[in-house]
């Protein structure tokens, strides 16, 4: 069992809630509302594509818009191999998890 | 409705960058997205924030971009490197072929640099070399104009109160040879010079102990090299010491300076301040306006114009002008450009451009070996660009994979000349007289042609072989077996045909090289120069003496002394002659000599006598009557320019300003030739001395040379006990005359070898593949009754048609050169068609065994063999 980085699982879980509409900016605004903090673009399109080649996410090309010049808009889908990934890491983390209690109040 | 948004310029530059750095999806899929975004800012918020915060998304995603692209072109290159060394093993004979002939082109290149480079590093130890000039004197006449450097003493001395942009100056006069000693050390010194304190920045000499200002101020004071304090005074301070000159002069030692760099143009031993001069020779030397007998150098500001200055110069002049139809003009010449752009010297300018022009030719024959191997062997690697190609490889991928190979083929090649290089410094050395060291190789300017030299390299050899490779298209050389090879044919032929040219051109200018020093060596001059031993005097006074204790010598067939030797006349004064028109004047050469000079050197008289005891009034200015000064000989240039057809009893009158001396012509003597076969013979007038004993030339029998020897040299001992005993054979001196041309024929004959030896290489390269390309087609042949001899001549006959046409473009070109080369000599062979036709016949004999050795083999192969080939 191969585990996802921390990027990858951010940005995969990112793109799993986005469902269909998961492009570069909502992906973007996923993460920040998720982790708090900005990615920048270059950093979230590396890790796109290092799960593209992995097999996690497909990149799909969408209608050709106006807005962008007669381009495509592409957007991330996640494939099942992807899915198995997140429940892999998912597991993972219960596990590492279990028993663990921290005290957080000073 | 949404605004498009327009980038400002930095996004522009930012965008652009970012463009370079990623595939066109990636980066338009970057770029619309962060597009919306800004979109939405705008409508919201300030257009200069969503300005900077668009900044600030291209600039964050960068570093991931950068090192994504870096990440991705290593690995390239990595496979490329792979690749380009496997060929390299796979095929070494290829890649020796490729490597062994841009390694001899490259090593031929930077030993020119070097040379080159060491030649115009001349005077650069100088930090005012720039602003330094030498004044000369030009002679106009009718339509003849005659340059010396050669000026008067008062000169620059005058001009530097007249005109105030002349900050310093000094005259350079060299001094004969003079026993120097100092206490039991004795010395001749041959390189003592008269100079002003200026000198020390004019010529970039640096003192070690003394000061500048004042070291040269005084009489007799005098500042010597580094080298010759050891000599004289060892360990101990030289400075305040006092070497004795000529048994008489005392000069005391304030200053020591640097030995000189090897590549300078100024190299005294001595300095002698130029005070100590004028109180020995007097004011007559002084004032004299009208001799020029050393040279002058001025230092002016930077920028100053040089036209302004000689104007200037001009009207300061005007003032000291001894006569009214004074012609001469004075003119400026740079420190910088007296080494090679001299309008006196040998202007090595054109040698260095031939070299340089050499030099690369040899390397652009290396480069065209690359281009042809590597598009003949095409089909070898048609099938990678293939493969790449459908693995989705882009065509300028493919140019920059095939571009790299050609530069790692440079770069090794490059390593391999420096090593050759530097193994063949000592050779060159030998060849140029230059102290050329492997050190000199690490100078900037030399680093930096090398660097240049590999890229233009990479470049020129890459290229050709990589636009053409690119260009296969996949499906049909991954689908049928390829045709090797076939396409570009005529592109490589007219490559090869420029390769022979090249060096049928080279062996051409070597031949003519040599026709034209054999010419010059087996030239009659006119006198003869066997069996002459000449002694430099370094004393004054009559030789009488001398000649009287070898008298009754039977080995000793005559003694002259002369001012000059025979070979070399070069000074200059002005004459008018009888029956000239309106007093015209001439620059004329002479030379001073005692009785026997014709005799020794066996110059014979076309008419008249020589000088004779019998008469005491023959003598150079003899008498103080101006217009009796004496008897003059004239040679057949001389009396042809006066235009006199009864030249015995006419006058000659030499002018000095006011002084006019009238000498009468008493014999004329058959034209010799006294100065260098690249100038004309022209007019020479020859005095009677009293005592002229710069130069003792002494005719031996052939004789039992070293007894003769021995017996000179002890009368030289009685005569002159001070003197050490110094000669030379006369004849020696004839073999060195042409060094110059003849250290450019060894060089041309190194380069000429190297040239074809190349080019043969890639023949040889071509020929091979050529061969194997053919291995059915001979077996077939061979099995349909071809005989051996048949084949080799099938094989051999497209080469040499290849070779012929070659010689169509070299002929023309090299004539062209040598041609415009010759016209530097006045006296030239003619340029001998046998010559052309003998280069051409070398080259192609050279190409035909280079070819034959392959096409003997492929014509011999067993057919069985060959047809079982696949």
């Amino acid at each position: 069992m191969v585990l996802l980085t921390r990027a990858e699982e951010i940005v995969l879980l990112a793109v799993y809630k986005l469902r269909d509409n998961a492009y570069g900016v909502t992906i973007r605004e996923q993460v920040k509302a998720d982790i708090d903090r900005y990615w920048a673009f270059g950093v979230i399109y590396k890790t796109l594509k290092k799960m593209q080649v992995k097999g996690y996410v497909d990149k799909i090309a969408g209608e050709p818009l106006s807005q962008r010049g007669g381009r495509s808009k592409y957007f991330y889908r996640i494939t099942d191999r992807g899915f198995q990934a997140l429940d892999d890491i998912a597991n993972v983390h219960s596990s590492l998890w279990e028993g663990v209690r921290l005290s957080l109040e000073k | 409705m949404r605004r498009i948004h327009r980038p400002n310029l930095w996004h522009k530059l930012l965008l652009l960058f970012l463009r370079r750095l990623l595939s066109s999806e990636e980066y338009y899929e970057f770029k619309d997205d962060i597009d919306e975004v800004y979109q939405d800012i705008v409508e919201k918020d300030a257009r200069w924030h969503a300005d900077f915060w668009y900044g600030c998304r291209i600039l964050e995603s960068l570093p991931s971009a950068i090192i994504e692209c870096v990440t991705w072109r290593w690995m390239m290159f990595t496979n490329y490197l792979k690749i380009a060394l496997r060929n390299i093993q796979r095929q070494k004979g290829y890649a020796f072929i490729n490597i062994a002939g841009l390694a001899v082109g490259m090593a031929c290149l930077l030993l020119i640099l070097l040379y080159v480079n060491y030649e115009f590093g001349y005077e650069s130890h100088n930090p005012d070399a720039e602003r330094v000039y030498r004044i000369y004197v030009e002679h106009h006449e009718s339509n003849e104009v005659f340059r010396t450097s050669s000026t008067p003493v008062p000169l620059v001395e005058a001009l530097h109160k007249d005109i105030p942009a002349i900050e310093d100056f000094s005259r350079f006069d060299a001094l004969p040879r003079l026993v120097a000693s100092y206490k039991d050390k004795r010395f001749v010194e041959t390189d003592m010079v008269a100079v002003d304190p200026g000198v020390f920045d004019i010529l970039g000499f640096q003192l070690m102990t003394g000061d500048k200002k004042t070291a040269l101020q005084d009489v007799y004071s005098i500042v010597v090299t580094e080298d010759i304090a050891e000599k004289y005074f060892g360990e101990e301070d030289p400075v305040g010491k006092t070497l004795v000159v000529d048994g008489s002069l005392s000069l005391m030692v304030r200053g020591v300076m640097r030995n000189h760099p090897s590549n300078t143009n100024f190299d005294p031993d001595i300095l002698v301040s130029f005070s100590t001069i004028k109180e020995v020779f007097g004011s007559g030397y002084t004032t004299n306006w009208l001799s020029q007998v050393l040279q002058s150098y001025i230092l002016v500001p930077e920028d100053h114009s040089v036209e302004m200055l000689e104007k200037n110069i001009e009207a300061s002049f005007s003032k000291y002008r001894a006569k009214e139809n004074d012609e001469r003009r004075l003119k400026l010449e740079r420190l910088s450009r007296m080494h090679l752009y001299s309008i006196f010297g040998n202007q090595g300018i054109r040698t260095i451009t031939i070299f340089l022009a050499v030099g690369v030719l040899i390397i652009l024959t290396a480069c065209i070996n690359f281009m042809n191997l590597a598009t003949a062997r095409s089909a070898k690697r048609a099938r990678e660009v293939g493969m790449r190609k459908v693995a989705g490889a882009q065509k300028n991928q493919i140019i920059g994979q095939f571009l790299g190979e050609s530069f790692v083929y440079a770069l090794l090649s490059l390593i391999l000349g420096i090593l050759l290089a530097a193994v063949s410094i000592p050779l060159l050395r030998n060849i140029t007289g230059q102290s050329l060291h492997v050190t000199q190789m690490g100078q900037m300017p030399i680093l930096l042609s090398l660097v240049g030299t590999l890229v233009l390299v990479g470049f020129v050899s890459g290229s050709y072989p990589a636009l053409y490779l690119s260009a296969f298209r996949p499906v049909s050389v991954l689908k049928e077996s390829f045709g090797a090879g076939k396409s570009g044919t005529l592109f490589r032929k007219i490559l090869v045909v420029s390769q022979f040219s090249v060096s049928i051109m080279l062996i051409i200018c070597t031949f003519l090289f040599t026709c034209q020093i054999d010419y010059m060596i087996n030239m009659p001059l006119g006198f003869k120069q066997d069996q002459i031993v000449v002694i430099r005097n370094p004393g004054r006074g009559s030789i009488e003496p001398f000649k009287q204790m070898l008298a009754g010598d039977s080995r000793v067939v005559s003694i002259c002394g002369s001012v000059l030797l025979p070979h070399s006349i070069g000074r200059y004064n002005e004459v008018t002659w009888e029956g000239a028109d309106n007093n015209e004047t001439i620059a004329i050469k002479h030379n001073t000599v005692d009785y026997e000079f014709l005799k020794t050197y066996e110059i014979p008289l076309l008419a008249g006598r020589n000088f004779s005891r019998d008469f005491t009034t023959e003598f150079r200015e003899g008498s103080r009557d101006p217009r009796n000064a004496g008897a003059v000989l004239l040679n057949e240039t001389a009396v042809e320019r006066f235009g006199w057809d009864e030249p015995i009893g006419k006058k000659v009158i030499q002018v000095f300003g006011e002084l006019r001396l009238t000498f009468t012509v008493i014999g004329v003597v058959k034209d010799f030739h006294f100065s260098s076969l690249r100038n004309p013979i022209v007019p020479l007038k020859i005095f009677l001395g009293r005592q002229p004993s710069t130069y003792i030339s002494i005719k031996i029998q052939p004789q039992d040379i070293q007894s003769t020897l021995k017996k000179i040299e002890s009368a030289w001992k009685s005569f002159n006990p001070n003197a050490p005993f110094e000669y030379f054979f006369y004849d020696s001196v004839f073999a060195q005359l042409y060094q110059q041309e003849k250290n450019l024929r060894t060089l041309f004959q190194y380069f000429s070898f190297l040239a074809i030896f190349i080019a043969c290489l890639g023949l040889f390269g071509l020929a091979s593949f050529a061969a194997e390309r053919r291995t059915k087609e001979i077996g077939i042949r061979k099995i349909l009754g071809a005989s051996s001899q048949g084949l080799v001549l099938l094989l051999s006959k497209e080469f040499t048609k290849w070779v012929l046409i070659a010689n169509i473009v070299a002929w023309p070109v090299a004539y062209y050169v040598m041609s415009q080369w010759l016209s530097g000599y006045a006296y030239r062979t003619s340029i001998d068609p046998l010559v052309f036709i003998l280069s051409s016949f070398l080259a192609l004999v050279l190409a035909l065994f280079t070819v034959s050795v392959q096409s003997i083999r492929a014509a011999l192969a067993n057919p069985t063999e060959s047809l079982k080939y696949e």
